[in-house]
């Protein structure tokens, strides 16, 4: 038997081991169709093997879910409402104090006027002794002149005489 | 949350109505992706009741499953994987028993094969057939799977945990056996 001659056409064999038949080609070749009675056969035995073996059927288990959690809340909800009531703790309120910039210092005791009592001076007008460096340091005036009571004292010492020395004696302020 | 399916539905959406039980999701992927899975199974099995066979066994096998599917490929993927794995078990299966029953002849193929708008289709198919059965059973697979499940190179390699070079090679060597025993019996 000669072969006839197809030169517009390929084998359908050889289309399909080049692995890129066309529709044409693959339908000379296409396996035969199984009938509608035989796929709806195994479509239903699928859908009976399947369907029971799914696990959609934890469907059925939400009620057991929601009742669980339901009866959780009550639990809850009747706990709470048992509970003994405890105060609530007051909370300190902190005084606003003032901002004090000499917080980190000590405190010097600083003298009043009337715990001093100046006696006896040979030159009243050198009187500003009554000093000290205060923390910020700057000098201050502790007390004036005029703030304290001078008396006549015995002066004995020769160096009183010299020229800016202040001769001054303290006393415990004798009227306490 | 909806329950029922709808035609342009995704794989993946008809998937998630199946795992909560829905039969029609599962009838819209059975019939989305029966042909393509019978043409596979049937290249490699040959016959029209094994191929039925291979297919209800791969799509129980898919579904019963189809929580180990990871989505790292196409539902249709993983399918024509495990019915092209079906068919060779059964193939296998058939053999042994065609073995017991009697002893093996090899398939004969005419060598007068004339190319012929009258040509019976069953006798393409049977020499098609005959020639796909002398591959070796990963050459065979890997071909088939690349020209009747339609999926492509990397679609083949995931489908069979493959790395692409594989899957190339194997493509490579099937072509290249089939061409040979085609075309000596499709020219007198």
């Amino acid at each position: 038997m000669n072969a006839p001659e197809y030169p517009h056409r390929r084998c359908p064999l050889s289309a399909y081991a080049e692995g890129q038949p066309t529709p044409g080609e693959r339908r000379a070749i296409e396996p035969p169709q199984p009938c509608e009675r035989d796929w709806e056969a195994l479509r239903l035995r699928l859908s009976d093997e399947c369907v029971p073996k799914l696990p959609a059927r934890r469907a059925g288990k939400w009620p057991m879910w929601i009742a669980g959690s339901l009866a959780l809340a009550i639990c809850l909800v009747v706990a709470v409402a048992n509970m003994p009531k405890v105060p609530k703790p007051l909370e300190a309120i902190a005084p606003s104090a003032p901002f004090d910039p000499l917080a980190e210092y000590a405190v010097l005791p600083i003298a009043m006027p009337e715990d001093f009592q100046l006696l006896a001076v040979r030159e009243p007008r050198d009187l500003t002794v009554l000093t000290c460096k205060d923390p910020i340091g700057d000098r201050m005036n502790l007390v004036a002149s005029h703030e304290i009571s001078i008396a006549e004292a015995a002066v004995k010492d020769p160096l009183w005489n010299a020229p800016n020395r202040a001769p001054m004696v303290f006393v415990e302020n004798l009227d306490k | 949350m909806r329950l029922r399916p709808q035609p342009d539905d995704s794989d993946g959406e008809l998937l998630a109505l199946v795992r909560r039980g829905c039969t029609e999701a599962l009838d819209v992927l059975f019939h989305r992706h029966r042909d393509v899975a019978y043409r596979v199974a049937y290249r490699l099995l040959g016959r029209e009741a094994d191929a039925l066979d291979a297919v209800q066994e791969g799509f129980l096998n898919a579904l019963t499953h189809v929580k180990d599917f990871r989505q790292h490929c196409t539902f249709r993927t993983w399918l024509l994987r495990i019915v092209s794995n079906a068919s060779l078990d059964l193939g296998r299966a058939r053999s042994r028993r065609e073995k017991r029953l009697a002893p093996a002849e090899p398939a004969e193929f005419e060598s007068n094969f004339v190319l012929d708008d009258e040509l019976d289709h069953s006798e393409l198919r049977e020499r098609l057939h005959a020639a796909l059965a002398a591959l070796p059973a990963p050459q065979r697979q890997t071909f088939v799977l690349h020209v009747d499940g339609g999926l492509s190179y990397h679609d083949v390699a995931e489908a069979l945990d493959l790395p692409i070079g594989t899957v190339m090679s194997r493509l490579f060597y099937a072509r290249k056996r089939l061409k040979l025993l085609l075309a000596s019996h499709a020219t007198p």
